[in-house]
């Protein structure tokens, strides 16, 4: 076993609604994430994979600390971090980092480059070796930016560029593990597979370990050693890329992997579809059972009673199912 | 063949701005029949709205250079809508031609409940009290898959999930049976499973009402699944426009590659490096002489002389149904086609 930067042990984040006004009173919970176990080695790619809403994004950002999770245990290499306070997390946040989705809001429009990229060393009061101008310029080329460019505001450059940007930013601490959620899809086509491409070179160059949260499963496909589905909160599936997309066990891998368009006419006009019906309930009030039991196709009684446990149906393969797919 | 029932020529759109003229669209030419789904594809800013809302005619007039000719061949007769009066455009939008857009949430109103956005379209063009076009809705609810769609007319937007609210935009668009919908990035707001529900929908409807679909997108996965045609659009201009096939498997376009060979696929497996296009699109402020897509072009300098710089390829003919704008000639583009692309699938 390869050693693991990031460990998951039945993490839940749960948001209280509450009825608004001056006496509001708590009204429900959101279970945005409800159960998930998960680990991520040193250099290797993880793929959390959903529709909206089925809390990918809460469990990216809580395993930052960003939320506190609400039950359920985060190791960060090896060290069990639920319960640090901010203060003890700070040394903590420099190894780990993150990238978002939306490259115009996650820069600030007043900030050169140099003082976006460079932010983090003053925040955590490290001095690059050769300053910090050099370290910056060094981080720009490396993400494929012109280094002259450092004075530069965000808005002078295209989408692409902002996002490099972006990830200069989060490699600047040198971290052992980044969560990127939704990196690529605010980008055009052509411009997608330039990133995807930067992240795949800046993991083998430093051995990063990816939390690639995305809704698009080709690129997940694409970019992930291991791919987590999940639903309404809970892990669905998680197995290799490899096994998962070639054999999916799960009703709703099975349909996830249907629905996706195959740039490819003649594979296209022979494939049958699985067409989902409906919507993701909320997560108010999920399905008792089986969470997807609403919406799947193969549902039988004890699918709206009984929750299917978590079971490794072989190495490394898990499952939620009380009637999967055949092998 | 049929007439097509939308002919596009020559049409330009550009907008003034202080910083120059934006060459947004430039010698566009199209049809689509009816019954037939044309895709257009391209980047942000490639000119794939831009020309669509031209031919409905929602550009401001005032702020808008629009020239060429865009032909609805109506029953009553052919009419141009480019050169009509704007009145005569929006008799005739919403009912001959309809339009959706990509967020269905900003362009249904709040305020109003769904059956009286719905009815009021409905009204429009029909005669009928307020309750003949409410229950009009619900049968359009009903026909898009809504369910108990005469307790639905009733409520407002913010009750309806994404991919309902898109089946909403869907029936207003359908409510007087266009003969045209323009469909401008309908799914890319959805997730997939919605997605392939809404793509599953618009190909009922197109067959049910018989319809010309024009389809603008990027994604190139949707293409393949929809399409009958494909125009392909770079910095503004059309670059290669053929069959669905010819596209996919016999591309004649530098950039169409580039496309296709930069995509991961679901069907493939990673750990292989995804072919890039490098740098980015030109500003489409004064655009330099030549081919737009020179400088990211890898077949560029296996053109004789300094072609691509000096002069801009012509949108040309190279084989049956299959148009390109590319200096190359047909032996050197099969040439350089990358097997991959071209479906060595199992």
């Amino acid at each position: 076993m390869s050693e693991s930067v990031l460990k998951l042990e039945g993490l839940k984040k749960h948001f209280p609604t509450t009825t608004g006004g001056v006496f509001s009173r708590v009204k429900g919970v959101v279970k945005a994430v409800d159960g998930v176990d998960l680990e991520v080695a040193r250099g290797e790619t993880v793929g959390l994979v959903g529709e909206s809403g089925c809390g990918k994004t809460t469990v990216g950002r809580t395993v930052l600390k960003l939320y506190e999770p609400t039950d359920g245990k985060i190791f960060f290499e090896g060290e069990d971090i639920t319960k640090l306070s901010r203060h003890e997390m700070k040394p903590l946040r420099s190894q780990m980092q993150m990238i978002f989705q939306d490259p115009f809001a996650s820069l600030n429009p007043r900030h050169t480059v140099g003082a976006i990229v460079s932010a983090s060393f003053d925040i955590h009061g490290i001095k690059p070796e050769g300053g910090v101008k050099k370290s910056v310029q060094d981080l720009l080329e490396r993400v494929g930016l012109n280094p002259e460019h450092i004075n530069r505001f965000p808005h002078e450059f295209s989408g692409g560029q902002r996002q490099r940007i972006g990830i200069a930013r989060a490699l600047a601490l040198k971290p052992k593990l980044i969560v990127a959620d939704e990196p690529v899809s605010a980008l055009d086509v052509s411009i997608q597979a330039q990133v995807v491409n930067l992240l795949d070179d800046l993991q083998q160059e430093l051995g990063l370990a990816y939390l690639f949260v995305a809704h698009d499963l080709s690129v997940v496909q694409h970019i992930s050693d291991r791919v987590v589905v999940m639903y309404l909160g809970k892990v669905m599936e998680m197995a290799n890329t490899t096994e998962l997309f070639a054999n999916p066990r799960h009703p709703y891998t099975k349909a996830l992997l249907s629905a996706v368009p195959i740039p490819d006419p003649e594979i296209e006009r022979k494939r049958e579809r699985i067409i989902l019906q409906g919507d993701l309930p909320s997560p108010v009030n999920p399905p008792a059972g089986c969470v997807f039991n609403t919406r799947c196709w193969k549902v039988q009684d004890r699918c709206r009673v009984e929750v299917p446990q978590v079971l490794e149906i072989s190495p490394k393969h898990t499952l939620a199912c009380h009637f999967p797919e055949g092998n | 063949m049929t007439t097509p029932f939308l002919e596009v020529k020559n049409l330009n759109v550009s907008f003034p701005t202080e910083d120059g003229e934006v060459m947004a669209s430039q010698d566009i030419s199209f049809n689509v029949a009816l019954g037939e789904t044309l895709a257009i594809v391209g980047e942000s800013g490639s000119g794939k709205s831009v020309s669509n809302l031209a031919v409905m005619g929602l550009h401001n007039r005032a702020r808008t250079n629009i020239s060429g000719e865009a032909w609805l061949n109506l029953a009553s007769g052919p009419v141009d809508v480019i050169s009509a009066p704007e009145e005569t455009v929006r008799r005739l939008r919403g009912k001959s031609m309809a339009m959706i857009f990509q967020d269905p949430m900003s362009a249904l109103h709040p305020y109003y409940s769904i059956g009286d956005q719905l009815s009021e379209a409905w009204r429009l063009y029909n005669e009928g009290s307020k309750s003949d076009g409410i229950k009009r809705a619900a049968q359009m609810l009903d026909l898009v898959g809504i369910p108990d769609a005469a307790r639905r007319v009733q409520e407002y937007p913010h009750q309806f999930s994404g991919g309902m609210r898109q089946r909403v935009m869907i029936a207003m668009a359908l409510i007087n049976n266009p003969s045209l919908l323009i469909a401008d990035e309908p799914t890319t707001a959805l997730d997939v499973t919605v997605q392939s529900q809404i793509l599953q929908l618009l190909r009922d409807m197109q067959k049910e009402f018989n319809m010309a679909v024009i389809l603008i997108t990027h994604d190139l996965g949707v293409v393949a699944e929809v399409a009958d045609r494909v125009n392909v659009m770079y910095a503004g201009k059309i670059v290669e426009k053929a069959g669905i096939d010819s596209i996919y498997y016999n591309s004649l376009h530098p950039y169409t590659m580039g496309l296709l060979s930069s995509i991961p696929r679901v069907d493939q497996l990673g750990g292989h490096r995804l072919k890039t296009i490098p740098g980015q699109p030109p500003s489409l402020i004064g655009l330099p002489a030549g081919c737009s897509f020179r400088s990211r072009c890898e077949f560029a300098s296996n053109v004789t002389g300094n072609l691509c710089a000096t002069s801009a390829p012509l949108l040309e003919i190279k084989a049956p149904e299959h148009a390109s704008r590319c200096h190359l000639s047909v032996e050197q583009l099969n040439e350089f086609n990358p097997s991959d692309v071209r479906g060595t699938h199992k």
